[in-house]
Parts: C-alpha cells; structure tokens; sequence
C-alpha cells in the first residue's frame, strides 16, 4: 500500500522548487507519503488529440501504478489531478487509486491545525484566489478545499476576485494552446490581472501549474503590484514563518 | 494537404493583426474582449432568471427527444407543414437545397431577406451570388456588414455590433452623401427611411426559423426589429429555409426553445412570429381563399445534410444537433475573448462556427480558422442552456487533425514526448 507524491511532468520538468514545497508539505503531514523514480506522465494532452494513445496511456499509467502497489495519489498539478479524476475512469472503469489534489490533502482540519499557519508580517495581508479550470470543470470539482485553507490562516484576509468559482476566467493556457499560441493566455492573463488588481490583493494564489506558468510570464512583461504564488509555495512559506515581500 | 506547419504559420500570421490597432481584426477583438464575458450576461435580471430557472432543465430532454427521433419529428413536420397550405421540402444536401430555393425564386432576381445563418450555412448566398440575383438585406447588422463590405466572421446575433457609430456615420457619408449624426437614433433613423419603403416593395423574401413545430407545423420567428414580421407578411411569397434541427415536437417546445434563446442572453425580442402557411380568409361566404393581406405563397425547405446521418451513425457530431443556436457560448468563449474573428469561420464565431466549419469544408479548414485556439476551458458547455458538450467535440476534431498531420508543430512535439519520452517537456 504506497501513498504516492505525483507531481507532474511540468512541475518535475520546469518547476522543482515547487515540488520541493509540495514534498516537504506532504511529508511533514504524513511521513509515509513517497516520491517514485521516473513517474509516466499522466497523458494530458492526449486526451485532446488522440484517442488511442491516450487509452494506451492510461492502461500503462495504471499499470505502473499498480506494479507499485499505489492507492492512493496526492498531486500538486490541477491537470493531473482533472486527468485522473475526469478521463481515467472513462477509460478503465475499474481505475480504483484514490486521487487528491493537495488542496484537498491540506484541508483536513487536523492537518490545519498541525500546519497552524499564520502570515508573519507586521500588518495582515490581503490574499487572492484564482479557480482554474482543470478543478472547476474535474468530475469531482473543487472550489471550497482551497478557500478553506486560506481563509484559516491567521493574519490573511481572503478577497474574492470579480470572476471566481464557475464564473472564472480561463488562463489560456489548457490543451496545449499555451505551447502554440501565447496569444490567447496574453489576453486572458492580463484581465485575471485586472481583477487582482480590483481585488486589491497583495498575493495572487493558484492551486494550477499551467495557470502559474501563464502567469508567471506575464508577470516579468508586466510587473504587477502584486506576487504570484503557487498553492504549496504559499503554504510552505507560511510554514517556515517567511515573509512574503 | 496543408501541412500542419503552414496551417500553424497562417495561423500566426493571423494573429500578428492583433498587433496592429488599424487592423479589422483588431477592432473586432477590441471589442468583442470587452463586450463578451461570462459575468456580465450571467447576471440575470430577476425576471430573466426566474424564468430561466423554472425552465433550463426542460431544454435538454426536449432536444434529446427530437434528436433521437429526427427523422420520425421530420416526417411528422413536413405532413403538419403540408397541411398549413404551405409547400413543402426535405433537402437531402445543401446543394439540393440551393437548388429547390432558386427554384422557388424563379424568374425574380431579387431577394430580401432577414438574418440567417442557417441561409449563410447551406450556400444560399453564395447560390444567389453566382445566379446574379441581388440580396438585400433587411436586419441592420447585415444592413451595415453589406454597406461596409465586410467580410470577416462577426457575431451571427448582431453582425454590425462592433462597428462604431462614427464609422458608420462616415460610410453614410461615401455611400449615399448623407451626414448623419454618429449616434445610435440618427443611425436608425437613416436606415428606417432607405430600407423601409424597399421592404414594403419585395416580392420574395427570405427567412430562417428559430423553430419549427412537428406537431402543427409552425414557423416559429423572434426578432427586435420588425422586419421579420414585414417580410413575411407583405411580399406575396416568402420562402423559409432551415436545417431539421430547427424541428422540435411541439408548438410549446418551440415557446420554450425561442424563449430561451432570447432569455439566457438576455435579450428579449419585440415579436414572436407563428406562422402557418400563407394569409386566408374565409369571410366570402365560408369559402376558404388563399391569399388575404398576407403573404400568397409559403415554401419551406428543411434542410438534412448531415443530420440525419450524423444521428444514424452515432457519430461525435449527435451532440452538435442539440444546439438551439442561443449563440450564448460565443460570449463566454476564452479563445474568441482573446482573439476575436481570428477564432471564427464564415458560419460564426467560436467552436460553433469551427465545427460547422469542419462539417462543411474539412478538417484542414478548421484548423486553419484556428481549431488549435480552443483551451478546453468548458465555459461553452457550461454556459450552454442545453450542455451542448462543444469541447468533447472540440477534442474529436484535434483527434482527426493530429491524425492527419496538422497540428501545430509545437504541440506535435510535445504529444510525440509523451509517447517516447513519457514526459512532454524533456
Ligand atoms: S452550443 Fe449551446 S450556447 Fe452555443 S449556440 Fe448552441 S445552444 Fe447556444
Ligand atoms: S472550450 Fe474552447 S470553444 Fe469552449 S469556451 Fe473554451 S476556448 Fe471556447
């Protein structure tokens, strides 16, 4: 019975620091959590173009998952966890590894309570949210784990953006667009900027690899008044009592 | 074949005019971006959205009614349509379709007609073009789209939306040496006094139909402006022209579906229009006589195409027919905020226009009017009246277009490392 920290190609691939965050998170809360060697990526883009492969995939994924021993998952990449949750059972029906996405993880009231989290500077700070796609439109959605976990930490006042939940802008980035044409994540993350800018958030949250890639460009072009952080690097800040600048 | 590298750098040639702010394409998007967003027309006013909540969930199982019985609701239609006095047909393909139409048009070389897309969809305007038979249309947006010559995808619901007051105030100007203020009134005020009178005066006009009832055969119509109501009461024939997808089972279904098309835009038309066949009376002694103040003549043509098959054969495209054409979807459309009429095809804007695209001109035309602009995000379907699943669909056309070779040569290399490198990024 292996719980297993599932990361993501992107994450493994462009952004270890957050999945350092992620480890260390998920490991101080349940120690017998590990990482595996040479994880398959979950398929992602080939749920949008190619039917065999990504039944292929699937079936190989699950194999591996099965080969060792995994029950459950716990991800830090929305897309992973959409992946999983969505279009894994439509391909194996019998898919029966147990899938978190680390909002889901950290929100359990015990672990809140063990993480204890509290922003260390002087004035309380202003936060924001954003809801990706890949969690609003996942079979299981997720809209409140994430609300949960950061409207408990001390010192933080949680804003709403004008655009959340069902109603929340897409970054552009999803299905590969984001490979082929920045123009549309160009568009689309300068307005989720207007709204954080509205919200007059100091630290804009995503629970979504793809989404902080996205924004994370943008931000070096347009040097907003306000920080981009991902969901676990926040977390895991707090954690280690940093101040956040 | 295009390959998928030229189909990609045409794409990007495209989307290099949003850089340039004198650019048509730029315009649309400028405005469109602005104009279209999922918040501001999901806010129902109280009065939309207590209709709206009382019946949404009564749209999906109507349609799913007609769709899995379209050929059933088909035959019943045309036999209800028969006996309204009005002609009838089932057009097999858009060519036959053409066909019966310019039949029906005769010797007339010139038509009025109303805004329609179905029209545009199955080549009826391209048939006029080609048979010399002048089009004059009546709806203002197309009245403006005709007077500028435009020829990019617009907004099927407003075609002359994004056209500034100022603009149009200038092209007055050339075409007719007019100077009109460049305000909305003034504008209005200009076009009711030159296309009235020319309504008044058609012989033949054309129409589409927002439904069509397989229980009595009624046209069912909404529009804002009146030129519906004019063009098919005033000249003495008027020819309707739709896809079957048009049918639903009941005269109350097509109340149902019309409204919800105006509601959950919410927009809310000045007429509705039930039309079954033409004008009579039988105030001469109870004898009944075609052909009072109305229109003489009513001809239908009901269009399959790829309909029926597409039911027949269980295909991807089943879903595409529960559309009511609302047109909701092009508002809320990640891609088409972005990007505008760049994300389009002639048969409009969004994965709608891209999917009729395909059903018509191919795989390689929906990649080139930007296929590849889709993010999934779902907003379509979601703020679909009838769930339409337009993404799943989405995703079947990449699935041809990957198979075929013409995805963008980036993406293609990250599908190809998922395969051999089971990671896209190494
Ligand atoms: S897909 Fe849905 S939202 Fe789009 S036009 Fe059709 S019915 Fe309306
Ligand atoms: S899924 Fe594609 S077509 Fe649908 S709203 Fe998103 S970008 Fe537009």
């Amino acid at each position: 019975m292996v719980k297993l920290i599932y990361h993501g190609c992107i994450n493994l691939s462009k952004l270890p620091n957050l999945c350092e965050a992620g480890t260390e998170l998920i490991k101080f809360l349940e120690p017998e959590y590990q990482e595996l060697e040479d994880p398959p990526c979950c398929g992602s883009l080939l749920f949008h173009t190619d039917e065999e492969g990504a039944r292929k995939n699937c079936n190989e994924v699950y194999d591996w998952l099965k080969k060792n021993n995994v029950t459950e998952l716990t991800t830090i990449c929305a897309g992973c966890y959409n992946y999983f949750v969505t279009f894994y059972p439509q391909y194996i029906p019998e898919f029966d590894v147990k899938i978190n996405h680390i909002s889901q993880f950290l929100s359990k009231p015990e672990y809140m309570q063990m993480l204890d989290l509290k922003y260390p500077g002087e004035k309380k700070i202003k936060i924001t949210y954003h809801d990706p796609c890949h969690m609003k439109n996942a079979r299981i959605p997720i809209f409140e784990e994430p609300r949960v976990i950061l409207s408990n930490i001390k010192n933080v006042d949680l804003m709403a953006l004008e655009w959340e939940r069902e109603l929340s802008t897409c970054c552009g980035a999803g299905a590969g667009v984001y490979s082929s044409f920045k123009e549309v994540s160009n568009f689309t993350t300068a307005d989720i900027f207007r709204q954080v800018k509205k919200s007059r958030a100091k630290i804009l949250i995503t629970p979504c690899s793809f989404c902080y890639v996205s924004f994370k460009r943008l931000e070096s072009e347009k040097n907003p008044r306000f920080k981009i952080l991902k969901l676990e690097e926040f977390i895991n800040k707090l954690k280690k009592g940093e101040v956040i600048e | 074949m295009t390959s998928g590298k030229e189909l990609y750098e045409n794409n990007k040639e495209k989307l290099k005019k949003l850089l340039d702010e004198t650019s048509e394409e730029y315009q649309f998007a400028d405005f469109w971006g602005n104009l279209a967003s999922v918040k501001k027309h999901r806010e129902f006013d109280e009065d939309t959205k207590e209709y709206v909540d009382k019946y949404v969930d009564k749209l999906r199982p109507m349609r799913e009614e007609l769709v899995n019985n379209l050929e059933k609701y088909t035959e019943q239609a045309m036999k209800s349509i028969e006996k309204t006095g009005a002609k009838v047909y089932l057009a097999k393909t858009n060519e036959q379709a053409q066909k019966l139409f310019l039949q029906e048009l005769g010797d007339e070389r010139t038509l009025y007609k109303s805004k329609s897309a179905d029209a545009k969809e199955m080549g009826i305007l391209d048939a006029c073009k080609k048979n010399g038979i002048e089009v004059i249309e009546t709806d203002l947006g197309d009245v403006l789209v005709q007077m500028f010559e435009y020829e990019l995808p617009s907004y099927q619901l407003a075609p002359g939306v994004h056209f500034h007051p100022s603009q149009i105030a200038n092209k007055i100007k050339e075409k007719y040496n007019v100077d009109v203020e460049p305000n909305g009134p003034a504008i209005v005020s200009f076009f009711r006094k030159t296309h009235r009178p020319k309504i008044l005066n058609a012989n033949i006009s054309l129409t589409s139909a927002n439904a069509v009832a397989a229980d009595d055969g009624s046209i069912v119509l909404v529009e804002n402006e009146g030129n519906i109501s004019l063009l098919t009461r005033l000249p003495p024939k008027h020819i309707v022209i739709c896809g079957i997808s048009k049918i639903v089972p009941t005269v109350y279904d097509a109340l149902l579906q019309v409204n919800m098309q105006e509601r959950w835009n919410t927009l809310i038309g000045s007429y509705i229009s039930f039309i079954r066949g033409p004008s009579s009376t039988n105030d001469v002694y109870g004898q009944k006589v075609i052909g009072m103040y109305g229109a003489q003549e009513v001809a239908i043509i009901l269009v399959d195409d790829w309909r029926t098959k597409a039911v027949k054969e269980n295909s991807f495209l089943k879903e595409f027919l529960h559309c009511i054409s609302c047109k909701a979807c092009n508002y809320v459309c990640t891609a088409s905020r972005a990007v505008g009429n760049i994300y389009a095809s002639k048969m409009g804007l969004g994965a709608c226009g891209i999917i009729k695209d395909y059903i018509h001109n191919g795989i390689e035309s929906a990649v080139k009017n930007g296929l590849f602009l889709c993010t999934s995000c779902e907003n379509c379907k979601n703020f679909c009246p009838v769930q339409v699943d337009l993404p799943k669909i989405m995703r079947e056309l990449k699935k041809i277009a990957v198979s075929k070779n013409l995805a963008p040569p980036p993406l293609k290399s990250y599908l190809q490392n998922i395969t051999t490198k089971k990671n896209p990024f190494k």
